[in-house]
C-alpha cells in the first residue's frame, strides 16, 4: 500500500459529551437496579425459580455473542488478508473487547452473589462449560487486546497475521462455547442440541457487523469524516450474507428438532403456539430481522441509501434480541417433561407453561449493558486513533496504481 | 442500607465507586462516629459463657477465620464434624440475648462478630443464612430429632445402631405445621 | 490462601488422634476382613470421620402407597427445613412437592413425591462453574452455599426442576440448615440427621403418621431394607434415559 492510512483521536464538540453522558446516566439506571435487586433480592424481578434466567440474560448473551462478531471485519483484513478491510480492524477490535465487557458486566451484576466474583476467577470446574467459557471470555481480551497493539504499533505490524489467526480461532470457539452453554443443557428439550454451537457463531457474525456498520456510520457522520461508499456496500452484502446464514441455521435447527417426537412438544409451542413466542420468532427474527433486511440490502432500490442500511442494520439487531429472548425465555417457558405420557401437576408449576414479565430493574440493567459498551468504545475513541481520518474509497482502496509487490506484502 | 443484603462488596470499579457513594451516605462506620474524637471506638466484646475457646484469645484473635474455612469445607464436603467446633457452638458461646430478651442482631454492634468486624471494617456474609443465636430444636426435628447430645458424648457411629444395624434410627415427627410449600 | 497456615490449624494432639484411629480403623480392617462382611465395617462412621463412597445413600418411593391429599413428607421437610412461604410461590422454595399424575390415554391417576434425585451422574454437578454443587463420597448431591455465585445454571441443567433460588432475604433460619438469599438450594437427604444416623424428615413423617410409602437407607449395603427391597421388587428411574444413576427410585411408575 503506497497510500498510508491515518487514525486519529475522534474530534468532536457537544453532541458527543451530550450522548455520552445520556449512556452514563443508563448506566446510573442500571446499577440503581442492581442495589434494588441485590437489597430485596430477585423476587422483584420478573425471574422465577420456573424461568431462572431472565432479560438480563437475553442483554448479556446478545452482547457476548455480538462482541465476538464484531471482530469479523478484522479477520477477514487480517486472516483473509483483504487490503479493504485493513482500515476498519482497529474498531472492530475495540468493539468486541467493550461488547464483551458490557455483556459480562451484566451477566455478573445480575448473579445472585455478583459480590463473589473473585470467586468465580478462583475456582474453577472443568466439567463445566460455564467455566471453560470463563476462561475463553478473559483469553479473548487479550488476545484481541495483543492484536490491536499490533494493529497499532507500526514495528508490531508484520506480526499480525499471526496474532490476527489466534484472535479468529478464538473467537469462534469463544462463541460456541456461548452456544454450548445451551447446547449442553441435556434435560430441556428446547436445547440439548449440538447446533446451538455452530449456530450461535453464525448469530455472532450477523448481530455483530451489524453492530459494527451502525457505530462505524454513527462516528464518521457524528464527526464529520468522510465514509465511502465502497466501504459500507461491502460490508452491507456481507451483512446479507449472514443474516441468510443466520435464516438458514434456523430452518435446519427446528426441522431437525421437528422429525423428533420428543421435541415436537416444544416445537409446537414456539412456532405454532401463538404465544408472545411464536410472534417475536416469526414477526421479529424471521420477518423483520431476516427477510426484511435482505431485501432491503439486495434490493437495486434500498440497497445503495445508507438510511436503508441503517435500518437494515437496526433490524437484525431487534431480530437477533428477538431470537435470543425466544432462545432463552421461550425455551424455559415450557415445561420439562418428567413423565412422557402423562399430564401432571403440583403446586411447583409442573406440566403448565411458565410465564414471565421482566420487571423494569431487569430491562434497565440489561439497557445498561448496552450503554457501558457504548460509552467505553466512545471514551477509546476520543483517547485513541482507533478511526482512520479518513474512510473515502480511493484512500481505503487506492486506484490500479502500479503498487510495489513487496510493500504490500509486508503491510498485509 | 437495610437487612443483611447490606453484605456486598464492589467487584467493577464503577459498581465499586457507586457502593462507596452509598457507604459514605449512610454507611455503618458513620453511624457511630463519637462526636468530637475523631477516632473509632475501640470494640467492647460480650463475655463468652464457656471457660475458654478451642484455642487461646489471642490466636483466635488474629485465625479464626483460617479455622472457620479450614473447618467449614471438611464439614460441607467431607461430612466431618469436630465435636465443639461448629459455628453453632461458636454462637452458643458467644451470643447471649439482649436485657431485653432480644438476641442482637447480626447486623448490631452488640452482636459478638459485629463488634470487632465493624471496628477492622471486614464484611461478612456468615449470617445471611447461618442461625444467629442459638436454636432449640423442636420435639422430633433436627440433628438428633430435638435431643442434642449431651456435649461429652460420643458421638453414635452409623453402623453401631444396635437393633437391625443395617438400619438409620426412626425418630418422632413433629407435629407443627409446616411452612410454605403444600 | 496457602495450605501451610490452614494444616496448622489442626492442633498436633487433635491429628495424633485422627491419626490413631486410622491407624486402628486400617488394623482392624485388615484382621477382620477376612470372614467379616466389609459393608458393616463401612458403614460406621463416627462424625469426626470423612464420609465413605462404601455408602449411598437412596431413597425408595412406592407409589402405589403414596395417597390423595397428604402432604405430610411436605410438612415436614418445610419444619426440619425452616422453609417458609414468603405469599409469592413461584419464588417461593420448595425441597420436595408432591405431584399428581394421570395417563393421557387412560386416565389413570397417581401420586408420588418428587425431590432432588442425588444422582451418580448429577448434571448440576457438572454445570457448575464453581463447583459449589457437589456430590458427597456417600452420593448425597448438596450446594456448597459458601461459594455459590447463583447463577442458577444448576436449575436449568435439573432434569427434575429440584432446585430453587433464594430470591429475598431469609431470617430465622434453623442452626442445621442454613439458607440464604442468593443462592441455590434443593433437598439435602436432611444430611444433618443421616450423619447423625436418623432418617430424613420426611421418611420419619410418612412412616410415622402417613403411609409409609417412603423407604430410606444405604443401598450398597445388601442387608439394609432398602437394597432388599430394591432387590425384590420393580423400581424405576425417573428419566431413566438420561442415565443419571439417581439415589432417588420410584416403585409402581
Amino acid at each position: 500500500m503506497k497510500q498510508r492510512i491515518h487514525y486519529r483521536e475522534l474530534e468532536g464538540g457537544i453532541g458527543f459529551w451530550v450522548l455520552l453522558a445520556g449512556f452514563g446516566v443508563l448506566i446510573a439506571l442500571g446499577l440503581a437496579s442492581v442495589h434494588y435487586m441485590e437489597t430485596y433480592g430477585h423476587w422483584v424481578t420478573g425471574m422465577t425459580n420456573q424461568v431462572v434466567w431472565g432479560i438480563p440474560h437475553v442483554f448479556a448473551v446478545f452482547l457476548i455473542v455480538a462482541a465476538s462478531g464484531v471482530l469479523n471485519t478484522a479477520s477477514v483484513a487480517s486472516v483473509f488478508a483483504r487490503t479493504p478491510y485493513k482500515p476498519l480492524a482497529p474498531l472492530s477490535g475495540l468493539l468486541s473487547i467493550t461488547l464483551l465487557i458490557g455483556g459480562l458486566a451484566v451477566l455478573v451484576l445480575d448473579l445472585g452473589h455478583s459480590d463473589r466474583i473473585l470467586v468465580a476467577m478462583t475456582h474453577y470446574n472443568f466439567r463445566s462449560i460455564f467455566a471453560w467459557n470463563i476462561f475463553l471470555y478473559i483469553g479473548f481480551m487479550l488476545v484481541v487486546a495483543i492484536y490491536l497493539w499490533f494493529n497499532m504499533e507500526r514495528r508490531m505490524n508484520r506480526y499480525i497475521r499471526p496474532v490476527g489467526f489466534v484472535a479468529f480461532v478464538w473467537r469462534i470457539t469463544l462463541t460456541t462455547g456461548t452456544g454450548s452453554i445451551f447446547g449442553f443443557l441435556i434435560a430441556r428439550d428446547a436445547y440439548d442440541s449440538a447446533l446451538m454451537g455452530p449456530m450461535f457463531v453464525i448469530m455472532s457474525f450477523s448481530f455483530g457487523l451489524a453492530i459494527y456498520i451502525l457505530v462505524l456510520m454513527s462516528s464518521y457522520a457524528g464527526s464529520g469524516r468522510p465514509l465511502g461508499d465502497a466501504t459500507l456496500r461491502r460490508l452491507k452484502n456481507l451483512l446479507g450474507v449472514f443474516i441468510a446464514a443466520v435464516l438458514y441455521f434456523l430452518a435446519i435447527f427446528h426441522l431437525t428438532n421437528l422429525y423428533w417426537a420428543q421435541h415436537v412438544g416444544v416445537e409446537e409451542f414456539i412456532l405454532f403456539g401463538g404465544n408472545v413466542y411464536t410472534w417475536l420468532f416469526w414477526g421479529g427474527q424471521v420477518l423483520l430481522g431476516g427477510l426484511v433486511p435482505l431485501a432491503l440490502l439486495y434490493s437495486p432500490a434500498t440497497g445503495n441509501s445508507r438510511f436503508w442500511i441503517a435500518v437494515s442494520s437496526v433490524l437484525v439487531i431487534l431480530g437477533g434480541l428477538a431470537l435470543v429472548y425466544v432462545i432463552i425465555i421461550g425455551g424455559q417457558a415450557y415445561p420439562l417433561d418428567l413423565f412422557p405420557g402423562k399430564a401432571v401437576s403440583s403446586t411447583f408449576y409442573d406440566g403448565v407453561i411458565n410465564t414471565y414479565t421482566p420487571s423494569l430493574p431487569e430491562i434497565l440493567l440489561g439497557i445498561s449493558g448496552i450503554a457501558i459498551s457504548l460509552a467505553a468504545t466512545m471514551v477509546a475513541i476520543k483517547f485513541l486513533p482507533f478511526l482512520p481520518v479518513s474512510l473515502k474509497d480511493e484512500v481505503v482502496e487506492p486506484p490500479a496504481t502500479p503498487p510495489a509487490p513487496a510493500t504490500a506484502e509486508a503491510h498485509a | 442500607m437495610t437487612g443483611t443484603s447490606g453484605h456486598r462488596r464492589g467487584f467493577a470499579p464503577l459498581l465499586a465507586a457507586a457502593l462507596a457513594m452509598l457507604f459514605f451516605a449512610w454507611g455503618p462506620a458513620r453511624a457511630d462516629q463519637p462526636a468530637g474524637t475523631g477516632r473509632v471506638p475501640l470494640p467492647v466484646l460480650p463475655k463468652a459463657t464457656g471457660k475458654h475457646c478451642v484455642k487461646p484469645t489471642e490466636w483466635m484473635r488474629h485465625n479464626h477465620m483460617k479455622l472457620l474455612f479450614r473447618e467449614r469445607d471438611l464439614t460441607v464436603y467431607k461430612g466431618e464434624f469436630i465435636k465443639g467446633r461448629s459455628i453453632e457452638d461458636c454462637i452458643a458461646c458467644h451470643v447471649h440475648r439482649e436485657p431485653d430478651g432480644q438476641w442482637p442482631k447480626p447486623t448490631s454492634k452488640k452482636f459478638f462478630c459485629e463488634t470487632c468486624h465493624a471496628y477492622a471494617a471486614v464484611k461478612i456474609d456468615c449470617f445471611e443464612c447461618h442461625a444467629a443465636h442459638p436454636v432449640k430444636a423442636p420435639p422430633g426435628v433436627g440433628p438428633n430429632g430435638g435431643n442434642p447430645l449431651p456435649a461429652d458424648a460420643k458421638p453414635v457411629p452409623v453402623g453401631d445402631l444396635g437393633a437391625g444395624a443395617h438400619e438409620l434410627t426412626p425418630m418422632p415427627v413433629s407435629q407443627g405445621a409446616g411452612g410454605g410449600s403444600k | 490462601m496457602s495450605k501451610q497456615p490452614e494444616e496448622n490449624t489442626l492442633a498436633a494432639p487433635e491429628r495424633a488422634r485422627r491419626r490413631f484411629l486410622t491407624q486402628v480403623a486400617a488394623v482392624t480392617g485388615a484382621a477382620l476382613a477376612p470372614g467379616m462382611v466389609l459393608f458393616e465395617v463401612s458403614q460406621a462412621r463416627a462424625l469426626d470421620q470423612p464420609v465413605s463412597g462404601k455408602v449411598r445413600w437412596g431413597m425408595l418411593v412406592d407409589t402405589t402407597k403414596c395417597t390423595r391429599g397428604c402432604d405430610l413428607c411436605v410438612k415436614a421437610c418445610d419444619k426440619e427445613n425452616g422453609i417458609h412461604s414468603h405469599g409469592r410461590p413461584e419464588t417461593d422454595s420448595q425441597w420436595i412437592r408432591k405431584i399428581r399424575l394421570r395417563d393421557l390415554h387412560t386416565g389413570y391417576v397417581q401420586f408420588l413425591p418428587m425431590l432432588c434425585q442425588h444422582c451418580k451422574y448429577a448434571p448440576c454437578v457438572d454445570v457448575c462453574p464453581v463447583g459449589a454443587s457437589f456430590r458427597r463420597a456417600d452420593g448425597i448431591v448438596l450446594v456448597n452455599r459458601h461459594i455459590c455465585i447463583g447463577c442458577r445454571y444448576c436449575m436449568m441443567a435439573c432434569p427434575y426442576k429440584a432446585r430453587s433460588f433464594v430470591s429475598e432475604p431469609l431470617h430465622d433460619q434453623v442452626p442445621w440448615s442454613p439458607r440464604g438469599m442468593g443462592t441455590v438450594e434443593a433437598c439435602t437427604f436432611c444430611v444433618h440427621r443421616v450423619d447423625r444416623g436418623h432418617k430424613p424428615a420426611c421418611v420419619d413423617a410418612c412412616a410415622a403418621d402417613g403411609p409409609g410409602a417412603l423407604v430410606f437407607g444405604d443401598m450398597k449395603d445388601p442387608g439394609s431394607k432398602i437394597a432388599k427391597m430394591l432387590a425384590k421388587e420393580q423400581s424405576s428411574e425417573v428419566r431413566a434415559d438420561l442415565k443419571l444413576d439417581t439415589g432417588v427410585r420410584y416403585h409402581g411408575i
